[in-house]
């Protein structure tokens, strides 16, 4: 890491280091009981992964990280989605290499997709209604070559609502 | 608490692949139409 950014935040990385190497492992079970999983419309899935990054004072991170959803049928061709995504990481007083959170990974939150938010532990719940608007297929001979030329498409309207949390002891880290 | 909300399409085809045009604001008053790549999550 260069030392101009150690300079702009010396909370960077651990203790003012330029440098790290660290070992991961991580242990995680996953649930899928879902009808199509590219693109649900009935069932639940689920995972649980418990990381444990770093042995040593320059890197030392436990974190849990939770993921859920549901969908349902309302109505023809309309459907329910509720999912929330959590994570923590121990001990709180963690680097600003560690404090990613919201905005990283699959934690977007809709609304805020200019943004990310630091922190060590928090996470979202989004609900969406979606209702299928259009079922065809176009003609795309140039694709013929490799595949089909016919291309399937479905067209889904939808709207959402979701909301999140951060919880960031050491905000200044992030500067 | 943060809070955000908007609408959208979904255009999926079964080649596994999503793309998402929606137009999100959030409790500050700022929204924006955004492009993603659809997810499990």
């Amino acid at each position: 890491m260069s030392d101009s950014v150690l300079i702009k935040n010396p909370y960077y990385l651990q203790n003012g280091a330029t440098n790290l190497k660290y070992p991961e492992i991580y242990y995680k079970l996953i649930y899928q009981n879902l009808d199509y999983n590219p693109y649900p419309t009935k069932g639940y899935a689920g995972e649980i992964a418990l990381f444990k990054q770093g042995f040593n004072s320059k890197m030392n991170v436990w974190q849990l990280a939770v993921k859920g959803q549901g969908n349902w049928h309302l109505g023809p061709k309309t459907f329910y989605n509720i999912s929330a995504i959590g994570s923590i990481k121990v001990p709180f007083k963690q680097p600003y290499y560690n404090s990613q959170l919201l905005g990283y990974s699959d934690m977007n939150l809709r609304g805020y997709e200019s943004y990310v938010i630091d922190g060590v532990a928090g996470g979202l719940v989004n609900a969406t209604i979606f209702k299928q608007l259009a079922n065809f297929s176009i003609n795309l001979p140039v694709l013929k070559k490799y595949t089909s030329s016919l291309i399937p498409l479905k067209i889904y309207g939808k709207v959402y609502g979701n909301m999140g949390y951060a919880h960031n002891p050491q905000p200044w880290r992030a500067c | 608490m943060l809070y955000g909300g908007g609408f959208g399409l979904d255009i999926f085809t079964d080649y596994d692949f999503t793309l998402k045009l929606e137009f999100s604001f959030n409790q500050l008053g700022q929204n924006g139409l955004y492009l993603h790549k659809k997810t499990l999550y």
